[in-house]
């Protein structure tokens, strides 16, 4: 109760009022209108994330400017695109699709029939993302009856190419090395340059030991090292596997290999993959250490 | 109360007789479900009973514990892998209506994702490196 | 806390900076004047004059509040005198005033207070123009913390030498108060 009266001796502005003069507003104060929000007082910032739902910043584009003439993307078109290609088209389509129905509802609120223009628009888009979706699908069928073909027919045809090859009187040729190249790439997976991500499976293994035998059974008569009787493990194929598809490179394969002989070490079939990773790791840190030293002296 | 019965308390007369009839910008009436007495029509989030759950289509992202505690499993949270050079990509949503179709014919394959069809191109590639393809309107490309 | 009126003294010892305190109701657009960065009952007992359908006393809610603008003063007596003035505006502008004031207001096509759902956006934009009043009324130097400077409209309504506009740090909702904090801080310090 006394400190509710205290309240009001010290909230009533009128005995301050009384006291000094100007401390209350006056009674006629004329009352001002409204201050309306205006948004020249925000600034956007250029490279705000939000603006890849604007088409070239504008808030809405006219229907004129959307309904150009046009067609989606064929199956065929598609079929000759990369996976790189089909990727980024996705994203660009997707992205196009969110300005429509941006533009679509500001129509749409305002009551307007021309929001079926952009839906129109956006619908001949989606059939594009629907084309991309099948040329991926079939891609992926290709792929995996390819896969069941070449169980059947695969090894006929490493067995023609391993013919052809060793049947060719000069092989020391760049178009022998870029085939070799893409066959190890395209059937055995394995990339022309390594880095660390590479994990050494039983794809790549095959492909090693067929590449490695097939440059020693090309070169072994011609360098005259049939005397090592063939090659005995993953160690000696991959030492071939490693060097140039030359006779100069089968001859430096076939030194080592004379080296690592004397060890008499013999690598077991389950140690394989340990042991070719291991190779390759060290190869890769060999080549990081050489070219940080070549920086240095730089 | 809906937000669009509001507005019938400042409708004009003519608009009040007319109300049963008329839909709303939302799609709700005026009163009732539908227009024709038809009952039997989608129940919303907030019809059925204690174990009605209609969903929003959209899937969790993680689970409930015992206490009531959300964890998410970011195993389940959706990520879109965005391609990195997607601001240099020049290809466009659409393609001229100008531009010719290229025509596919699978002559003695099963259709394009037939694994012979799929075997031969890698042997073409091997062979012959990169495939390039014909841009002229009469073009028959295998597919 | 501000359960009731707060004099000079209260406000210093009490670590309290010579500032004026708005909050919006994010439902229906009404504004509160504080002395403090809360809202209660007392405030809305004080400032609802004549409430009707269209201004009705709103609750304390405090998820509903959410801070519209700071406005700092060079001292006590004079963030007292602002506050002061800007409750007799609302006064005005709902009794002794009133048909002046609804002139000014937006009307829809049935000559009611505009709105959208409950939100009538006429009430915060009204506590915006109180406050330029009260400012140049008193000629008070004042420093304005907006929660977005959209709020504070066209520079003309504004005396450009008495007022400075800043813009309080872009925050969620949920941090709203310890931005206000901040500022209160930083209001001592100065």
């Amino acid at each position: 109760m006394f400190e509710q009266q205290v309240a009001r001796f010290s909230t009533s502005a009128k005995c301050l009022a009384r006291s000094r003069k100007g401390y209350r507003i006056s009674s006629s104060i004329k009352l001002r209108p409204p201050i309306i929000p205006t948004i020249d007082n925000i600034k956007v910032i250029d490279d705000h994330p939000l603006w890849q739902f604007f088409s070239h910043k504008k808030f809405v584009r006219n229907p004129e400017e959307v309904s150009f003439t046009g067609r989606s993307w064929t199956v065929q078109e598609l079929r000759r695109k990369s996976f790189d290609d089909l990727h980024s088209l996705w994203y660009v389509c997707l992205k196009e699709r969110n300005r429509l129905y941006r533009e679509a509802h500001v129509y749409d609120q305002a009551e307007s029939l021309r929001s079926q223009e952009f839906e129109g628009l956006s619908a001949m888009i989606r059939e594009s993302m629907v084309h991309i979706k099948q040329v991926i699908t079939e891609r992926e069928a290709a792929l995996n009856n390819a896969q069941a073909e070449f169980e059947v027919v695969g090894n006929e045809y490493l067995g023609e190419f391993r013919n052809a090859y060793l049947e060719d009187q000069n092989v020391e040729t760049d178009q022998w090395y870029d085939k070799l190249e893409r066959l190890q790439y395209a059937i055995f997976g394995i990339p022309d340059v390594l880095d660390t991500s590479l994990k050494v499976d039983l794809r790549f293994l095959e492909g090693v030991k067929f590449v490695g035998q097939l440059k020693y059974d090309k070169f072994a008569s011609k360098i005259g090292r049939e005397d090592l009787g063939g090659l005995k493990d993953i160690a000696e194929i991959y030492t071939v596997f490693e060097e140039s598809a030359t006779a100069e490179g089968v001859k430096e394969a076939c030194a080592k290999i004379d080296e690592y002989r004397e060890s008499n070490l013999v690598i077991p079939g389950s140690k394989e993959i340990q042991v070719v990773q291991g190779f390759i790791n060290d190869k890769i840190k060999q080549a990081e250490s050489d070219f940080e030293e070549t920086s240095q002296q730089a | 109360m809906r937000a669009s019965q509001v507005l019938a308390f400042k409708e004009t007369a003519e608009t009040c007789l007319r109300r049963p009839w008329k839909t709303y910008r939302d799609g709700t009436l005026f009163y009732g479900q539908s227009k024709a007495g038809n009952k039997r029509l989608p129940l919303s989030t907030k019809q059925g009973n204690k174990n009605y759950y209609k969903g929003t289509r959209s899937s969790s992202i993680g689970k409930f514990n015992q206490y009531g505690k959300y964890t998410i499993n970011y195993e389940k949270v959706r990520t879109f892998v965005i391609p990195e050079d997607l601001d240099e990509c020049v290809l466009r949503p659409l393609v001229s209506s100008l531009a010719p179709v290229p025509k596919n014919s699978f002559k003695g394959y099963e259709g394009a994702a037939d694994g012979r069809l799929y075997l031969d191109k890698v042997k073409e590639f091997i062979e012959t490196g990169k495939v390039e393809f014909g841009r002229s309107e009469t073009y028959v490309e295998r597919g | 806390m501000s359960t009731k009126f707060r004099n000079a003294h209260w406000l210093k010892t009490n670590g309290f900076a010579p500032q004026v305190y708005l909050f919006r109701n994010i439902e229906s657009g009404q504004v509160i004047y504080s002395q403090i960065p809360h809202v209660n009952n007392y405030q809305i007992k004080q400032q609802f004059f004549r409430p009707n359908w269209e201004n009705k006393k709103p609750s304390k809610r405090r998820d509903l509040w959410r801070p519209m603008a700071v406005a700092e003063f060079e001292d006590y007596q004079r963030a007292i005198q602002a506050y002061h003035g800007l409750v007799e505006l609302r006064y005005m502008r709902e009794v002794s005033k009133r048909k002046e004031a609804e002139a000014l207001r937006r009307r829809n096509e049935y000559q009611q207070i505009w709105y959208s759902g409950q939100y009538r956006p006429t009430w915060s934009q009204e506590a915006a123009s109180d406050l330029s009043a009260v400012v140049d009324e008193f000629q008070l130097k004042t420093k304005i913390y907006w929660d977005t400077l959209w709020r504070k409209g066209d520079d003309k309504r504004w005396n450009e030498e008495l007022v400075e506009h800043v813009e309080m740090d872009q925050v969620s909702p949920r941090d709203k108060l310890v931005v206000l904090d901040e500022i209160r801080e930083e209001g001592l310090r100065e």
